[in-house]
């Protein structure tokens, strides 16, 4: 079963590739428009060495520090506001409306306010990050808490455990799965809004490399970013993933 | 009517209620920030100017035209790519629970290009449609089309074995199975892929309009950068108001549809 599901995965991409392959190599699309494959691997040779003053490995460290310090900060606010507003009702009072009120603004709608607030330089991008990634982990949380099994919180409290016990020893373990599946999704969306904000604005990062690469009309360029960043996203998934089954493995989800 | 519903209702009331005293508190507050620390309007404006801004906007035009030419072209640039998402996700999905083959064709494409964030599309968008309509109406379709595909896809699978088999055997055809058993069936989770489809395309929409530049002079993405470029936070902010309640009422119009499919269960 797993033997045919690869024969197949392997034949569709082949096919995907194949496809690309003869309509680029036939000239049937200008590579103005669609560059060929033998073109995308020379321009990862080339963006390797360096591209508008900096490699492949520095635009990766660019957007990577945006990312990592506004995800950061979001975790940290995000997952604590969570656990507190389903186990304090003032604070979900309090707190709930305002998340109502901002979460329906999607995060890129952000960015032009915070180029407005801070500037170009990293600051405004790490605080689109930081709006993007604070909601996923404390939702998250929130439900995590809110929905602990009651069976477990009542045989906690029968056998005498306070209120401090209960949620620091029974409610939030049990809910340690779904606030991590909460900061797998929230790194997703802070990736996804780097990349955006570097779109609109930015000296560095893959997102400004495909904007060049648009600007120059440079599509081999472009390709090289996108596969950059599909690349990154990829393996920062599998690295949280990866944490994540060492640090939880009562999680019940693969 | 009943004691305990009258309870319900009285409990509504006053969630809705302390909702709303909520929400007037934290607006409250952003007025209270802007006022006491003399904040300069261009960086953050008072709640009441940004309003001021808005009905300004309704009759007056900045670009093409007023707020709601600018409301329009969003929505019908969001309806465009959403609709074809819909046209061609939920069948496509269908067709993958139906026959094997297709499904693990298609699979492995969308486990590859899952890794690319839509709004990344948007470059290539312009450069293959031009700062125009068809390139917004294309990423909007890449960030709708897989969690609609892929919940007609998980819906289909959960028809029940033993009423396809009562069916068949009293004769029904595939047309018979599909409408009367495997779309019920699906319904409910194809009507919650509608729902996060809708918001990633929103979303999508957004950056799509922000990232095309004020070079398309409509669209809310649009009064937003102009906003931005002018120095004017009231009319960043008030198109971002604009757009989070567009988003919230189609949002509050797909709960209501879930609301009524969810009764086939």
């Amino acid at each position: 079963m797993r033997y045919g599901r690869f024969v197949f995965g392997a034949l569709a991409i082949g096919a995907v590739l194949a496809a690309w392959w003869t309509v680029t190599a036939l000239g049937m699309i200008s590579p103005l428009i669609l560059p060929s494959p033998p073109a995308v691997l020379d321009a990862a040779q080339r963006l390797s060495d360096g591209y508008l003053g900096a490699s492949l490995l520095a635009h990766l460290e660019a957007s990577l520090s945006v990312v990592l310090s506004g995800y950061l900060a979001a975790a940290l606010i995000g997952v604590p506001l969570g656990i507190l507003m389903a186990w304090a009702r003032p604070a979900e009072i309090l707190f709930g409306p305002l998340i109502s009120l901002l979460r329906p603004i999607p995060p890129p709608a952000w960015i032009p306010l915070a180029i407005l607030w801070f500037g170009i330089d990293l600051t405004g991008k790490t605080f689109v990050v930081f709006v993007s990634a604070i909601t996923p982990c404390l939702i998250n949380a929130y439900v995590a808490i809110k929905e602990a099994p009651p069976e477990l919180i009542r045989a906690a409290r029968t056998l005498g455990a306070g209120r401090a016990a209960l949620l620091f020893r029974v409610a939030i373990p049990a809910g340690l799965p779904t606030i991590a599946a909460g900061l797998r999704i929230a790194l997703g969306s802070a990736w996804a809004t780097v990349v955006a904000a570097e779109l609109v604005v930015a000296t560095a990062g893959f997102g400004f490399v495909i904007m060049n690469g648009y600007r120059n009309i440079e599509s081999d360029v472009m390709a090289v970013g996108m596969i950059a960043v599909a690349l990154t996203g990829f393996v920062m998934n599998l690295l949280f993933r990866a944490m994540e089954k060492r640090a939880i493995p009562w999680s019940e989800h693969e | 009517m009943s004691e305990p519903e009258s309870a319900i209702g009285r409990a509504r009331t006053m969630q809705a209620g302390l909702a709303v005293l909520g929400a007037s508190v934290w607006i409250t507050i952003w007025w209270g920030i802007a006022v006491a620390f003399e904040v300069p309007p261009d960086f953050l404006p008072t709640p009441w100017q940004v309003a001021e801004k808005l009905i300004w906007l309704a009759s007056h035009g900045i670009g093409e035209g007023t707020l709601w030419i600018h409301a329009g072209w969003s929505l019908l640039r969001f309806l465009s790519g959403f609709m074809t998402a819909v046209a061609v996700g939920i069948p496509l999905g269908l067709l993958m629970g139906y026959a094997p083959p297709v499904r693990n064709l298609l699979n492995p494409l969308f486990e590859l290009f899952r890794n690319v964030p839509p709004i990344a599309w948007a470059p290539f968008a312009l450069l293959w449609f031009g700062a125009s309509f068809g390139s917004q109406t294309f990423v909007i379709f890449t960030a709708a089309l897989p969690p609609m595909l892929m919940n007609a896809y998980q819906g289909i699978r959960l028809m029940d074995p033993g009423l396809v088999n009562a069916a068949r055997m009293l004769g029904a055809g595939p047309a018979t199975l599909l409408f009367g058993i495997g779309l019920p069936a699906a319904m409910p989770l194809i009507v919650a892929g509608l729902r996060i489809g809708l918001a990633n395309g929103w979303l999508a929409l957004v950056g799509a309009e922000i990232i095309a530049g004020p070079g398309a002079l409509t669209g809310l993405g649009f009064l937003i950068l102009v906003g931005q470029e002018n120095l004017q936070a009231t009319l960043t902010i008030g198109a971002m108001a604009m757009i989070g309640l567009i988003g919230a009422l189609l949002d509050y119009g797909v709960r209501r549809l879930e609301r009524r499919t969810a009764r086939y269960k």
